[in-house]
């Protein structure tokens, strides 16, 4: 599958794509190139001998290099070649080819730890939330299970697995306070309480201070660092690759969209901290019975700076890039024997070197060609599933939302004053009205982003008024967006699965164990028929952005008819599109609401459109309701009219005869 | 004095503005009316140089303006009042004013400027200490057209004025355009309510779909019936 | 010395210290409003900074160049960060990206400072001018703290009227505020951005030389403390705001002492992480801050 840059036969492209290939030519000179020459400046012109023959850097420079040029490369088959060019270059250091680097048992259990590491700030990153707090979770692992072992003298495995659940539990405790922050704010709250955790153990006497914890036994084996790695890699991967995997990529990219999706935001933000915690809670105790002896000055800054290099360079998207990134600088320090001082110094300048060359990391799910689900899943189709027919009661009422009396006020604007209408059960509903009217103010209104401030919104018989938005998609209530909120390196079947996501059951200890895959292939089937519906199905493996701009404002639809809603609340659905691709639309929209007995309620501009396809349209200006009829009446409204053109009659107020001033400030009205 | 030929804009695949000729001569007012959504705000930014044009070229007195920064524009004397307003709410008025003559070089006229603007807006004058976000919706209009007129402008582009204003609050506003045009100031201007624009335009053009479907005199276009169907769809019964 | 005095004393070695941790604190406030980022590597250019004037005083040259020599290399460093580390960063990436780059920007300085000067601790000297003290009561000022206290007031008077009296102050404003309106109005971010940087990283430089006279003695690890608990102070007071940044800075400096002379000096560094921590557990955007609304 290539990757797609656009278009090149435009003309206009083309110029930029010579620039962008100009772009990457500097780039890889400036990777395969200039360290060479800074070395034989620093060496030779400086006289800087430490450094010792720049060629002898080789074998140091040369994982770097290739694994940076992973990341530049356009074409996926290139880069996969890549890889595997890479992979063949460690086995040759791992098996004892390069002189001078040790055999691959005595760099092994220190790789594992630090692949733990890696993956457990990994784990929260994966959802959105930056957690520096890491090593201090490994130093409460570490210290908690070398006390049992050491004082209580409880055996390996309990006393490990008591320090991890403990470590997670503090966890579990801190990700509550740390729903409230986000991004950088987060970040800097858990570098404190990592920096508190150490701090705590430099003055706790009874673990020795700062001198630390001695005569841990060594319970460790190599192969318990391998397994236990190999295990959690297991967990992630069943865990990580449907349902779960999916709602975290979306909390961590919109949380909006997410949550207008029906994705429990809070659960998964607070499972991935917690596990995460787990997972170092775990590496700390196996470390602390590898190397018998703990510290607090082990779980500082500079063993985070370490994993954070290795998963801002490996990638977030999968717990396979930090993986990879480990081997490339874990093994760094044994090619750098003979100058060792300076492993920080360049883990810094890779750091910002990768971040600058690609801050999304090397690793992608594109380049493992993997997916949330698999387009293989969903075509193994069996029979197809019927198509979920929303039965309507034979004593069900005729209105299914009710507005009234809505009002909003954000401090002293009043955004939505007394606006009352209905929308029937298989209607299809305008709302129009002037910029700024208050369209998207009641949207979010309704669809519970916004709390109002009076009277009253009625769904089904109903009030919902104060639920959340995925309580609303629960009740049946489903949106777009006025600007498009696709995930854009999802595939267009995977967004339409996350339209699907309340629909689905398998919660993580599911997931993780595998037991999913019958729901996720169910889900998979009905996903692909909803583009097959939507004349999306020939582009269900494609990444969202790379859709045209018509196609996106078609996945939406699709994702949204995925959760079942009884009610869609369509934002600006044909915005940007011209008048071919709005009547299609406007027949989509008619299908939607005919075959599948849904209800539509959309804000739109297009007045062709509007007018040709709405059974009722509702026009608001500034806020207000000016009226609620059929299209041919509100065309004729005279206030509508003058919503809109603006009003004729001009209230000019001149303190002077004749002189049209702006001294008329005087005489303004309430603004 | 201003020209665009064959204007585009494109947000990434969509083209919201697909070759638009139009001119602005020394003087005048001109009026970019029509529906939400025609892509008149977007050929305003491209004009003030906020967002590249993807085709097509604009000139200001026979000089190209397309390529250039939206700050050399500025300095060149087109200035434009974007849409909402944008005034800096954590600037006092007084700075606001001053965040306008930035280019400028000679600063006692500048003071010179604050004062008179402070006289022809009594209602700044009242609140020159105070902080932009203050303001109501009306006064914010003002300080935003007052900061444009302090680098001088010789040809103002404003988009929509009337947006999230009161109706006698938008007639002062057009009064005072009406009666810098009549001083000498050259104004282009985008907006939704078409009446109010033709009452004070000289001409105007109708876009619709991010192209001209009809330009003239405002009279002209004020008296037929086809501005009714450029906004509100079918023709009128 | 009674308990009052001695309870003063260490209120005055509060307000020194956090004086100094306020200029510190205001260049890291400036830059997160101008460019959106929390600059991690602030507390390596107060170290550098130290290092330049202690470089000059050991040479023999006087307090004068030993300020000027902080304040321009930390100055010269700090626009390298923002020219190499966060200018090629692309527009829509994810936003912790650029706050990490610092931290790779801050390892690296940081290291490369140890190779040129050790890691061990060197002895600061006190410049001929600033011996001696004057007493006033029960109480001895050192020349040493007047000046500093002196100085930090001047610079941050200094800049609090850069920033809100001239023609480049509201430009830094309108820039921090709105750089689309700022562009439209002629104030060129290219300029704005790179100017901001370097005088906040010049303020920390000469932080630096003023807090190693103080202490009479600097080290190259001193970045990391530095940094969190001028960050501590900056999130304390609100990113972005001036004010917040000065009185949190002077809250934590007095905290410090107050945490090393009643407590235990081990437990100093916590204080400003438990800072961090229990503010924005109750207010997540700072005293001072304004929340970031989201359109939808």
């Amino acid at each position: 599958m290539k990757r797609h840059r656009g278009d090149p036969s435009r003309a206009a492209d083309a110029g930029f794509l010579r620039a962008e290939r100009r772009a990457r030519l500097r780039l890889a000179l400036l990777v395969w190139i200039v360290p060479y020459a800074a070395l034989f400046a620093a060496r030779y012109g400086l006289g800087y001998a430490k450094l010792g023959q720049p060629l002898s850097w080789l074998p140091v420079l040369l994982g770097l290099q290739l694994f940076a040029t992973i990341g530049m490369v356009r074409d996926l088959r290139h880069a996969r070649a890549l890889v595997g060019l890479a992979a063949l270059l460690y086995l040759a250091y791992f098996s004892g080819l390069v002189p001078g680097f040790a055999a691959v048992s005595s760099v092994l259990p220190q790789l594992c730890i630090v692949a733990l590491m890696a993956i457990a700030l990994w784990l929260p990153f994966s959802s959105g939330q930056l957690s520096l707090a890491q090593a201090g979770f490994m130093a409460l692992g570490a210290y908690a299970s070398a006390w049992l072992t050491t004082g209580s003298q409880w055996p390996f495995l309990p006393a490990l697995l008591a320090g991890a659940f403990g470590t997670a539990l503090v966890g579990f405790v801190v990700s509550y306070p740390a729903l409230r922050l986000r991004g950088v704010y987060l970040a800097v709250a858990t570098l404190g309480l990592g920096e508190v955790i150490r701090i705590f153990f430099v003055n706790f006497e009874p673990t020795g201070g700062a001198f630390g914890m001695s005569g841990i036994p060594r319970y460790t084996q190599t192969w318990h660092l391998v397994l236990t790695l190999a295990v959690v890699c297991a967990v992630l991967f069943a865990l990580m690759r449907g349902r779960i995997g999916r709602a975290a990529w979306a909390v961590r990219h919109d949380e909006i969209a997410a949550a207008a999706l029906g994705v429990e935001t809070t659960r998964i933000r607070i499972l991935t901290f917690t596990l995460g915690a787990f997972i170092a809670g775990l590496a700390g105790g196996l470390q602390a019975h590898y190397v018998r002896f703990i510290a607090p000055e082990n779980y500082g800054l500079a063993a985070l700076i370490d994993w954070l290099v290795i998963v801002m360079m490996g990638g977030y998207e999968t717990f396979v890039g930090p993986l990879a990134a480990t081997v490339v600088l874990g093994t760094l320090p044994e090619l750098m024997r003979f100058l060792s001082d300076w492993r920080l110094l360049l883990n810094g300048a890779i750091l910002v070197a990768f971040l600058v060359l690609r801050p999304n990391g090397i690793i992608g799910r594109e380049l493992l060609g993997w997916r949330f689900s698999p387009m293989r899943v969903a075509r193994d189709g069996a029979a197809p599933v019927a198509q979920p027919r929303a039965a309507v009661e034979a004593d069900a009422s005729k209105v299914l939302l009710a507005v009234e009396g809505v009002g909003k006020r954000f401090g002293g604007l009043l955004a939505l004053t007394g606006v009352c209408f209905e929308v029937e059960r298989g209607q299809i509903h305008g709302l129009i009205g002037p910029n700024g009217a208050g369209k998207t103010t009641l949207f979010n209104a309704i669809t519970g982003l916004y709390a109002i401030d009076a009277g009253s919104i009625v769904f089904d018989g109903r009030p919902i008024h104060d639920l959340r938005p995925q309580e609303l998609l629960r009740r049946g209530i489903a949106r777009t967006f006025q600007n498009i909120r696709l995930f854009g390196h999802l595939s267009v079947l995977e967004n339409v699965m996350l339209g699907g996501h309340a629909r689905m059951k398998s919660g993580p200890l599911r997931c993780a164990l595998g037991l999913d895959r019958r729901e996720e292939r169910a889900a998979a089937q009905r996903a692909l028929q909803l583009l097959g519906l939507l004349d999306l199905e020939q582009v269900a493996g494609d990444a969202a952005e790379t859709l045209s701009y018509g196609d996106q404002r078609r996945l939406e639809i699709a994702r949204v008819l995925a959760s079942d809603p009884a009610l869609l609340l369509l934002d600006e659905p044909a915005a940007g599109m011209n008048a071919a691709e709005a009547a299609e639309l406007g027949r989509l929209l008619r299908r939607i609401c005919g075959e599948l007995g849904k209800t539509i309620l959309l804000i739109e501009h297009d007045m062709e459109l509007v007018m040709s396809l709405c059974e009722r349209v509702t026009v608001l200006d500034h806020g207000q309701l000016v009226t609620s009829d059929v299209p041919a009446e509100v065309q004729r409204h005279p206030a509508v009219i003058a919503a809109y053109l603006g009003s004729a009659d001009t209230q000019t107020c001149t303190p002077g005869a004749g002189r049209h001033d702006v001294r008329v400030a005087a005489c303004e009205g309430v603004p | 004095m201003l020209a665009t030929q064959d204007l585009a804009v494109r947000y990434g695949r969509i083209e919201a503005v697909k070759g638009v000729s139009l001119r602005v001569g020394a003087g005048e007012i001109v009026a970019l009316i029509g529906a939400n959504g025609a892509g008149k705000s977007s050929t305003l930014l491209a004009i003030s140089g906020v967002l590249a044009a993807a085709r097509g070229g604009v000139s200001f007195d026979g000089r190209p303006l397309s390529g250039l920064s939206a700050h050399e524009i500025v300095r060149r004397g087109v200035v434009q009042v974007v849409e909402g307003r944008a005034i800096f709410a954590r600037l006092t008025v007084t700075e606001n004013l001053l965040a306008g003559a930035y280019t400028r070089r000679d600063r006692g006229a500048v003071a010179t400027d604050i004062e008179k603007m402070l006289d022809r807006f009594p209602r700044l004058r009242d609140r020159a200490a105070q902080l932009g976000g203050t303001l109501s919706g009306g006064e914010q209009q003002m300080l935003a057209i007052a900061r444009a007129l302090m680098s001088r402008p010789r040809l103002l582009l404003l988009d929509e004025p009337s947006m999230g204003l009161a109706p006698l609050i938008v007639d002062a506003i057009f009064d005072l355009l009406a009666e810098l045009n009549r001083e000498g100031l050259t104004i282009l201007l985008v907006e939704q309510n078409a009446v109010k624009a033709l009452g004070i335009a000289h001409r105007a053009y109708v876009l619709a779909n991010g192209a001209v479907v009809d330009e003239g005199e405002s009279q002209a276009l004020l008296a037929d019936g086809r501005l009714h169907e450029a906004y509100l769809g079918m023709a009128r019964s | 010395m009674s308990d009052i005095e001695f309870f003063l004393q260490q209120l005055g070695n509060g307000v020194i210290l956090g004086s100094a941790y306020a200029l510190i604190a205001i260049g890291l406030t400036l830059v997160f409003g101008v460019l959106g980022v929390i600059n991690l590597a602030q507390g390596e250019l107060f170290m550098v900074g130290a290092f330049a004037g202690l470089v000059c005083l050991e040479q023999g040259f006087g307090l004068t160049a030993a300020l000027l020599a902080g304040a321009a290399v930390a100055g010269g460093v700090g626009l390298l960060i923002e020219r190499i580390a966060l200018r090629p960063l692309p527009a829509g990436i994810d936003p912790h990206i650029p706050m990490v780059s610092t931290i790779g920007a801050a390892v690296v300085i940081q290291q490369v400072t140890t190779k040129i000067f050790s890691t061990r601790q060197h002895p600061y000297p006190t410049p001929a001018v600033l011996a001696g003290s004057v007493t006033l009561g029960p109480f001895q000022l050192d020349y040493v703290n007047l000046f500093i206290i002196g100085l930090a007031i001047v610079l941050m008077v200094g800049l609090t009227l850069l920033v809100q009296r001239t023609r480049l102050g509201i430009a830094i404003r309108a820039v921090a505020e709105n750089p689309r309106t700022a562009g439209l109005m002629g104030m060129n971010r290219g300029f704005v951005v790179p100017f901001v940087f370097g005088v906040s990283s010049a303020l920390a430089g000469l932080a630096g030389v003023l807090v190693g006279i103080y202490f009479n003695n600097i080290g190259p690890f001193v970045g990391i403390p530095i940094g969190l608990k001028v960050l501590a102070a900056v999130i304390f007071g609100g990113l972005g705001s001036i004010r917040g940044a000065v009185c949190a800075s002077l809250v934590i400096g007095v905290a410090e002492v107050m945490t090393v002379a009643y407590v235990a000096s081990s437990w100093r560094d916590a204080v400003a992480f438990g800072v961090i921590i229990v503010v924005l557990l109750l207010r997540p955007v700072g005293l001072f801050g304004s929340p970031v609304a989201q359109k939808v």
